[in-house]
């Protein structure tokens, strides 16, 4: 795969000027969107033929934007190596995998992260026999992650920082981490805290394992595009963005439609397309907010669906409040 | 009509060289399309990311490699794991292999059978489940620290690895449990072993096959010959029919030890730190190079494996030189 990917800039054409992919989007009828491979509440397939997930949740909206039907997406499944390339060589629209947003990957891989679907920090999970209850008492432990992420690095500066030891294993496949992990091979797993609550839910005896309270790092979780194709970049962030208006503004999945023709409120007008022609610079429709919350929801729902109290996760807002009610969560002004 | 030989000749060297023109074309196109992509869309490019400070860690490291190391380091570090395990399964394939090999060729039944079911299973199962099912096998039937095997304490085994002393600044240090895991001495983790005994036992499979089928190619009067020379069973063999046999048996003997090399980047899935686990994953990662690092890393293990034809190549022909004196 990672050979496919790299013969792919040997062969691949030199793509010029702005907003291609919107026209290349539009004239496929399909957007192509490159989601995890498996991760619960994030983005997994979900024994229908479909997918779900925060992720998954973001493309459709895109796909509502941008297309008017929130179905008309092809998923490709990304392992976390794999990942960049695929977006930087065209293979997908939208990488949407649980990706943190970094410096280095913003500026030199060539992408630009759009918005931050969801604030994550880096976490441990150890068996409760261990009676652990802080990372500080893992000095000398063995730690189980996942290769190819951010995880890594955050890893040995974390334990550098507070002088403590370890060892890291490094696995490919988040399977293998967690199957590892469960055989007793390391002490500790550690991966974004969203993650390990995703993980813990599944397995057979949950109550067996606790979560650290510590989280050791920032990771932003987001979707990205390429770099230089503006428009493009705009839509996605503006459809975050417009998603979290709506949480903001209490337009949701259920109430779009009667707002729509019997709403006073001019904030909610402007952001249903009624008044105003803020679609114009976006090269969309004047109904392209309404669809993504009519088809997909606003960023309460998703979140709820997927992560929140309607999930087998159950994960608390937390950091991904709206702003106004003490979380990060803010949204441009949408006028 | 028959043409005449010189004109053959020419022929066939202006098709090679048309042929050549194309593939390096083709190559010149490629790279030289992958280097404009970059640039068009302002990927960074260059070998520099190799004197960056790494800054992660390594579970098993042949040098030291620690805080405020390369990238560059880290390469070695995973060329030399790979490396490692590869020697170690090359030298045990080609024992268990021999074994198997002799077992299938003589007449008694019961060994004649379980070469054969050896053969035929080990050959028949994907080599990465073999892999995984060793090492999760391992895992699972080791106790944990706490609760290790020991050896006169001095040797202890648990699912953390096998640690015995070793010396260390001069002095032999013993293996001590301290917190989660023992300290001191030195350690085998267990994705060597898993790694290592998986491809012993894929590859015993195939060189058992050779073996047997190298024998079997002997002419039957050497043995009569032998016989007839007075010599007992087994100085037949080891005199006159093992050598005679090397001569069928070296040139795919190379197939295999290419194989095990190759084999061995399977490693990334149980997180042994081989070259492809620790700088086509985690450097890759890190530093987003992808052109580079898979370039290099393809250039290295189509090295190695030249390198490993070749030193068969001259063995094989020395084996020949020797033969033709006698």
């Amino acid at each position: 795969m990672k050979i496919c990917m790299v013969s792919l800039f040997l062969f691949a054409g030199i793509a010029h000027g702005a907003s291609l992919t919107l026209d290349k989007v539009r004239k496929r009828g399909q957007l192509i969107c490159g989601v995890a491979e498996g991760l619960p509440g994030f983005g997994q397939p979900d024994g229908k033929g479909g997918w779900s997930g925060i992720d998954i949740d973001l493309c459709r909206a895109v796909a509502a934007a941008t297309l008017g039907d929130a179905k008309k997406i092809k998923f490709v499944a990304l392992n976390a190596k794999e990942r960049f390339t695929a977006l930087q060589s065209g293979a997908v629209d939208i990488l949407s995998r649980n990706t943190t947003w970094t410096l280095q990957r913003d500026a030199s891989l060539s992408l630009d992260f759009t918005g931050v679907t969801y604030y994550d920090g880096q976490g441990f999970m150890v068996k409760k026999k261990l009676k652990i209850k802080s990372v500080k008492q893992l000095n000398g432990a063995t730690i189980c992650v996942n290769t190819g992420t951010t995880t890594e690095l955050n890893l040995a500066d974390y334990f550098r920082a507070n002088n403590l030891k370890f060892k890291m294993i490094a696995y490919e496949k988040n399977d293998e981490v967690v199957g590892a992990y469960v055989a007793g091979r390391c002490d500790a797993f550690s991966t974004d805290q969203s993650g390990l609550y995703a993980y813990k839910s599944a397995f057979k005896d949950p109550e067996e394992h606790v979560i650290l309270p510590e989280i050791i790092s920032k990771e932003p979780l987001g979707p990205a595009v390429r770099h230089g194709d503006n428009t493009w970049g705009d839509i996605v962030r503006w459809t975050l963005y417009a998603m979290l208006e709506a949480e903001e503004l209490g337009v949701n999945s259920g109430n779009v439609n009667s707002l729509k023709t019997s709403t006073t409120n001019p904030s909610v007008k402007r952001l249903l397309g009624i008044e105003g022609d803020l679609h114009k610079g976006l090269e969309l429709d004047k109904d392209w907010v309404f669809r993504i919350i009519a088809q997909v929801g606003n960023y309460e729902d998703i979140f709820e669906n997927n992560l929140g109290s309607k999930s087998p996760l159950k994960i608390a807002r937390g950091q991904n409040a709206l702003w106004s009610k003490g979380g990060l969560q803010y949204a441009m002004p949408i006028r | 009509m028959k043409r005449p030989r010189n004109v053959l000749i020419k022929q066939s060297i202006l098709w090679q060289l048309v042929f050549v023109g194309i593939v390096l074309a083709a190559a010149s196109f490629g790279l030289h399309n992958a280097l404009a992509n970059l640039e068009a869309r302002g990927i960074s490019r260059g070998f520099d990311f190799l004197n960056v400070t790494a800054g992660f860690e390594v579970v098993q490291t042949l040098i030291s490699f620690g805080e405020g190391s390369t990238y560059l380091r880290a390469f070695f570090v995973g060329l030399l794991n790979t490396v490692y395990v590869s020697v170690l399964a090359i030298i045990g394939s080609l024992i268990l292999g021999f074994l198997v090999g002799f077992a299938r060729f003589f007449a008694h039944p019961l060994s004649r059978g379980l070469a054969k079911m050896w053969i035929g299973g080990i050959r028949n199962i994907p080599l990465l489940l073999q892999i995984f099912f060793i090492y999760f096998a391992v895992l699972q039937s080791l106790p944990e620290p706490r609760d290790s095997f020991q050896f006169g304490n001095l040797i202890f085994v648990n699912n953390r690895g096998v640690f015995f002393p070793w010396i260390v600044d001069g002095e032999w240090v013993r293996p001590v449990l301290e917190g989660f895991n023992f300290v001191g001495g030195t350690v085998v983790i267990p994705e060597l072993i898993a790694l290592a005994l998986g491809l012993t036992c894929y590859t015993s499979a195939f060189i058992g096959e050779l073996v047997y089928a190298s024998l079997k190619s002997v002419d039957k009067g050497l043995w009569e010959a032998s016989r007839s020379l007075g010599l007992s069973n087994f100085q037949a063999l080891r005199l006159v029919i093992l050598p005679e046999s090397l001569k069928v048996l070296l040139p795919p003997l190379t197939n295999q030890f290419l194989n095990v090399f190759k084999n061995s980047s399977l490693a990334a899935a149980i997180g042994y730190p081989d070259l492809v686990a620790v700088f086509a994953g985690t450097v890759l990662n890190q530093t987003g190079q992808a052109m580079e690092v898979i370039s290099i890393t393809m250039m290295v293990y189509l090295l190695i494996s030249l390198l490993i034809s070749i030193a068969m190549n001259y063995f094989n022909s020395r084996l020949a030189r020797v033969r033709r004196h006698v």
